[in-house]
This record gives C-alpha cells, structure tokens and sequence, in this order.
C-alpha cells in the first residue's frame, strides 16, 4: 500500500527531471553544434577564398566556366551555384540561387602624376593619379547575397570592362577607381604605414578574393547569418 | 518501507547525474571551440604568410641592386602579412612579423631561381583551456615562394611607317618604361629592330637598364634604344629568329624566356636562299647575274652549289651561321599585289653589331644590275621559286595550321606564279613570321619554351597588324581586353586562329594609336611579372 503511494508520488518525476536536464543539456546542444558548424563553415570559407586568390595569382582565369566550377567543386557543400554554362568568359555570371557569391578582384596602387603609370597616359590624362583602380572585375555565384560587408572593394564605375573583367583603362577612366569607402578603405590598410608597413609604389598590383556564404542550416540567433573571407595575394 | 527509502533517495538523481556530467561537457566543448578557434587561426596565419610570401618574390623587381630588391622583398612581405592579418585578428596577440623573418636567397638546387621564406608567429586565445593555466598557444606557420629570373629579348619594329604620328619616339619611351619594372642586376632584357634589316643591338644583359637607356629617374636616360630610327620596310620573321637566337645562347632554361614583339604592319620581308640543297637547284633561273664564277644563266652559270654568289659572307647570326648560297633579304610592298623587288643583302658585323645590310648595286656585283637601295625595280623574273623556309628554318608554306594559304609545286617550293604575282611571297612572308614564333614557342633548349607576347600598333600603317596573326604569334585564346568597343573576338571564334594549348600562353594587345603603346607596355610587363613567381 505505502509502495502504491510512493509511485504515485514519484509518477511524473522523471519526466520533471528530464525537462530540467533539457532545459541546460539543449541549449548547450544546440550551441555547441551552431558554434561547431560556424567554424567548420568559417574554416571551410577562408580556405575557399585562400586557394581561390593562389590560383588566380597564378594566371586561373576565373572568366571561363571551367574556372568557375574549378571554384565550385572548391566550395563543396557551402552550395556555391554559379549561373549558366557558357563558353569563351562573362565578367559576371551570377544567379539568385545557391549560398555563396565570389568577387574576384585586380587592384593596383596608381602614383603621382610623374610615376610610370601617369607618365605613360600623360599625365594630364592621369585621372586616377594617388588611388586604387580596378585592374580587373569578376563576379560569380548569388548575387542576391552580395552587400556591403563583403563586397569592401565595392563595384567598378566603369562599363568600359571586357567579358573577362579587365577594365580597358584603369589609368584614365574615373570609374576605374575604387569608389568610396572601398578607396578609403585600400587607402588606410595599405598606404597608411601602421604596423612597420610601407607605402605600396605605383603599379603594385594586389590581387583579391572575397567569398561570402550563407549559412545552409540556421540555428536562429545561436549562429551568425553567413561567413565571410577576404585575401590578399 | 525500503522501497519508500530507496524512492527517497533516488529523488533528484537525474539532474545530480546531469549537473556532475556537465563538469566534464562543458570542459570538453569548451576544448573543441579552442581547438576550432586555434585551427581557424592557424589557417589564417597560413594563409597570410603565403600571401606575404608570393608578394615578396614579386617585389623582387623593386631595386638596382640584389641587396636592395631582398630589402623590397621583404618589406613588402610585411605589407602583405598585415593586410591579411592585422593585429589582434580573431583576439590573436603577440604575432612576429618583421624582416628578420623574411629570407632571400638563391635557390640551391634551380639555377635563376630566387627563394623568399618566411616564418610568422602568434599567439592564438583560449577561451577556456585558460581555465587549466594555458592562457594562449603559440601558433607558427612557415610559407615561401620563388621568383624566376626573366630573360626577355626587345623587337622593335623600325619600318618606316612607325616614323608616322611620333610613333617611333613613343615606341622608344614605352620600351625603355618596360624596362624600368624589371629587376636589374638579376633579370636580363635585349634588344633587336628590325626594318629591311635586323639590328642587334644587346644580347640579353644584367645591365639592361644602363644598356638600353633607362635610368629609373623617368625614362631620362640614354641608351640603345635611342639610337633607333625608323624607316624601312617590315623584316619581321628575321627580327623574332634573331632574338629567339641571342636567348638560346643565353642559354638559362631555368629563366623565364620571352620575347617582346612590337610592330605597326604586315610583315613583308624574309631572309632567303636560293639554293636549294635538297634537290640541288638553283633558284635563280633566268637572271643576267654572274655567278661565283663570272657566267649568267644563259651561259651554264648558277647550276651549283659553289657557283652560287655568296652574298652572306658567311656571315654568323648571332651563332647561327647563315646556308652559303644565295641569300637575299627578299620583300614586296603591302598588301602584296603591287609593286616588288628584292635586294641582295650582304650580312656583314662591319663595326657594329648591328647585323647590317650592304645593298649591292649594278656597279659592285658584276652583271647583276640589282637595284641601289630605294629602288623598287622588278626583278621576279630572275626567280623560278621561292624556298620552302627562310634562312633560319622557319617555313613559308607550314605543313598545318598555316596561317594564310600559298601554292607550292612539287617540291616544296613557293611558287611564282609570274612576274609581279607578289601575293604568293606576301602570303608567304606571313606564315613564315607566324611560324618563327611557333618555332620558338616550341623551343626544346628552352624547355618549355618562348613565352610570346605581341603589340599591334595601329593608326601609323594603311596596312596594320593582322589581329589574328599576332593572337595566333602570341599563343593567346583570349579577345580584346584593352580597347572598347573590343577590336576582336577570342581565337575560337576568328577564322584561322589557331592556339596551343601544350606551348605556352602569351598575350596580344593592340594599341589603337601611339599615345596608348606606353600602356600596353605596362600591362604586358604586369603580366610578365605576375607569371615570374
């Protein structure tokens, strides 16, 4: 009889018990696992934009398709879809699908109106004299998710760019030239001599990759909304 | 009463179990987001200092001495480093990166081969391994990356055509900035021109920038390439073997091997012997020359090798000992369909190393009655073919691919059609420029071969360079990148552009007029110098 009472006493307990034990384990779950999948993915996207800027480096032509899917297989299960299947280059060939959009980017450091550069225009037609200029543009992936924060070079001026993002005149035409707070931001990281740096010379040329991914599985505001990777070659 | 007891006493174990469990969970998770935070760090360390270290071999040109391009070298690695982790990245502290830890040597095992090697450090956070005393690891990654020496040979168009527009003072000051963005004391750069003539005026040299006139106080200097002056005709497939010759004697496979093209026209000029050793048969059919021996045709002269008049003196082209026989520099007028003449060359070194042109008029070559330089008389008749290559191999009438096509007979031969049927030998002049450059894009002393590059000029010539030529010279798949609207389309989709994907890719840039061709310097040694890394 006191045998009966006592389960009825203790009928529910576990259940209590385990709601309390979830109330502390799930969240540390769920953190963990958020947390887990944000490295794995932040790890995995700064690889991407690591290997992408040594290829381009060394001559890849992220123009053609077959590029674009060398990036693709690259970025496997970050989702990185890029646009149609093409032949010869495109400067951009984006979508509005997939998680991943990829900037790649050619900007050179232009000197005074008496470097090489300038002198070779002359130097009254050097407009771009003191700035970065794009070199060249080329954009591919999901354009949907391109802003700000991960495209900091911003966009060419330019329309004077070929289909395989080469600006025709990055010397002369102002809309070659990184618009603000791209240039301001180039500026500052690489002309301002922090850190024992130095001014880069005229014709420097930097070579970029931005790579930006949306996180395919969200857990809410226990993970960041995408990951984001630059570099500079 | 006991399973009372026993019910008391096992009231709360669960979250007992549960809270003792999360000593070790949380410990244990906290250990995998410091194992993940030191492995994202690691990478980007890693990648930081690759980035540093391929920008410091490319900073290799920046300098007059080696010591001062090591110093570039490495100043320029911390630019790089700082801009791809800057201080106090992902809570990172402590990192070292400063010259000490940038290395510039030869390499030991690839001759024209510089190394830079860095090592970086820094000292990654611990969010909760700080807990048990270790408060940061000191995370190390090592990077290098090498640069090849480069090794390029000029040739310059100095037909007379570049004289139009200052297009030849503009040539000048365009070539000499070129010059400026190699690295002296290291990489080697020559210079041929070429008209109805080749001139040699460097092999490939250290001291180019001296050589060649630029002092890198803006292109101020004096050097050979101010002694260019332009007027002539277009002997463009001799130019590009003479070049390709002063970089086999070069001989550094382990350099970056190129040659620079610029001209403004058509190439009309080729170096020929009329001696046709394979079937031992004169060329020269009908002329009222005497031969070695002082007879004409119509007297029994010209039917052998010895008596074949030795215009070339044996002279040796930069190594390259030109056939005995009857060499001439033989050209047409563009587009080929007009007027021609040949001018009998007599290739001596005379003072200079200029590989000059002795034009032989009626009074010195007996009965020849060739014309004085400038004429432009008529002499097909004398000739009953053209030869299957020029003097340096390069072939008139290529088996494939050739670029425009031309008649040949029997044996090889170029055809002459008939007296002033010049299109064959214009035709012909063509290929065997698009073949000179094949032929050193091909080159198996230098393995892998000439990496070629070509600049067209237009707005000088009624006759400009053939875009599809200069793609198919250069070896470049790509269209128009440097003007707008684009002037031509990529080589898959021109008629008779062919490329090799097996030989090495150079690049074509045409400069619509002169005020660009400084430009199109540039961006041609932009990537010359991303491509010697």
């Amino acid at each position: 009889m006191g045998t009966h009472r006592v389960q009825r006493r203790q009928s529910g307990q576990e259940l209590i018990e385990f709601g309390l034990v979830l109330v502390l384990f799930v969240p540390l779950l769920i953190g963990a696992v958020a947390t887990g999948m944000g490295m794995i993915q932040s790890i995995q996207t700064n690889s991407v934009s690591r290997d992408l800027d040594d290829m381009y480096i060394h001559g890849a032509d992220f123009s053609t398709y077959a590029m674009q899917q060398m990036a693709q297989r690259l970025a496997q299960g970050l989702n990185l879809q890029i646009g149609s299947t093409f032949t010869g280059n495109r400067q951009t060939n984006t979508g509005n699908s997939g998680n991943g959009i990829v900037l790649v980017s050619q900007i050179m450091w232009v000197g005074g109106t008496t470097s090489p550069n300038c002198q070779a225009v002359g130097a009254a037609n050097c407009t771009n004299a003191n700035s970065f200029v794009f070199m060249q543009r080329i954009e591919f992936g999901n354009a949907t998710l391109k802003t700000t924060g991960n495209n900091t070079l911003g966009d060419p001026g330019t329309t004077a760019i070929s289909a395989q993002g080469v600006v025709f005149n990055p010397i002369t035409d102002s809309g070659a030239k990184l618009s603000n707070p791209g240039q301001t931001n180039m500026q500052t990281l690489w002309q301002s001599g922090e850190n024992g740096t130095t001014a880069l010379v005229d014709g420097q040329v930097v070579y970029v990759v931005e790579v930006y991914f949306r996180n395919g599985l969200s857990f809410g505001s226990f993970s960041p909304s995408g990951t984001y990777a630059r570099y500079f070659f | 009463m006991a399973t009372q007891r026993r019910a008391r006493n096992q009231k709360g174990v669960s979250l007992f179990v549960a809270a003792l469990s999360l000593l070790f969970i949380i410990p244990m998770s906290g250990l995998m987001i410091d194992a993940a935070v030191l492995y994202v760090v690691k990478a980007r360390l890693q990648a930081a200092v690759d980035g540093a270290a391929l920008a410091a071999a490319r900073a290799l040109v920046l300098g007059q001495t080696t010591s001062a391009q090591a110093s570039s070298a490495q100043q320029n690695a911390i630019n790089w480093f700082y801009a791809n982790f800057p201080p106090g990245d992902w809570g990172t502290s402590g990192t070292v990166m400063n010259t000490a830890s940038v290395t510039v040597q030869d390499d030991p095992n690839v001759p024209q081969m510089r190394d830079v090697n860095i090592t970086a450090s820094t000292n990654a956070p611990t969010y909760f391994m700080k807990w048990f005393n270790y408060g940061f690891v000191n995370v190390v990654a090592t990077g290098n990356a090498s640069r090849r020496d480069v090794v390029v040979m000029l040739v310059l168009d100095r037909s007379g055509s570049m004289s139009n527009a200052h297009a030849c003072g503009t040539m000048i000051s365009a070539a000499k900035l070129f010059t400026g963005q190699f690295a002296e004391g290291r990489d080697r750069i020559g210079l041929v021109s070429f008209s109805d003539n080749v001139y040699l005026h460097s092999a490939p040299s250290t001291t180019f920038q001296t050589t060649l006139g630029y002092t890198n106080t803006s292109g101020s200097g004096s050097g050979a390439l101010d002694n260019i002056s332009c007027a002539g005709d277009t002997m463009t497939a001799t130019g590009i073997s003479v070049a390709y010759n002063e970089l086999v004697k070069t001989g550094l496979p382990g350099a970056l091997n190129i040659i620079l093209l610029e001209t403004d026209g058509l190439p009309n000029t080729l170096t020929l012997n009329f001696w046709d050793s394979a079937n031992s048969l004169p060329g020269v059919t009908s002329s009222t020359c005497q031969d070695q021996s002082g007879r004409t045709v119509s007297s029994g002269g010209w039917g052998s090798s010895s008596a074949q008049r030795q215009w070339t003196n044996g002279y040796s082209v930069s190594g390259t000992t030109l056939p005995a026989g009857s060499t001439v520099a033989l050209l047409t007028t563009d587009p080929g369909s007009s007027t021609g003449f040949f001018t009998p060359s007599d290739y001596q070194s005379g003072g200079t190393s200029d590989f000059a042109t002795k034009y032989i008029s009626g009074t010195s070559t007996p009965g020849c009655g060739f014309p004085s330089a400038g004429s432009t008389t008529p002499r097909l008749s004398s000739l009953s073919w053209f030869p299957a290559t020029d003097v340096f191999g390069n072939a008139l009438a290529p088996a494939s691919n050739r670029f425009v096509n031309v008649t040949t007979d029997s044996k090889g031969h170029i055809t002459n059609p008939s007296s002033g049927a010049w299109t064959n030998f214009h035709n012909a002049a063509l290929n065997a420029t698009d073949n000179a450059a094949y032929n050193a894009r091909a080159s198996t002393v230098l393995p892998p071969g000439i990496l070629f590059y070509t600049i067209g000029l237009g707005g000088t010539s009624s006759n400009p360079p053939d875009y599809v030529l200069m793609q198919r010279m250069a070896n470049d798949p790509n269209g128009d990148n440097f003007n707008t609207p684009a002037l031509y389309s990529a080589c898959a989709q021109e008629a008779n552009c062919v490329t090799y994907p097996s030989q090495p890719q150079g690049m074509f840039i045409f400069s619509s007029d002169p005020s660009d061709l400084s430009a199109a310097f540039l961006r041609i040694s932009s990537q010359i110098l991303r491509l010697s890394k």
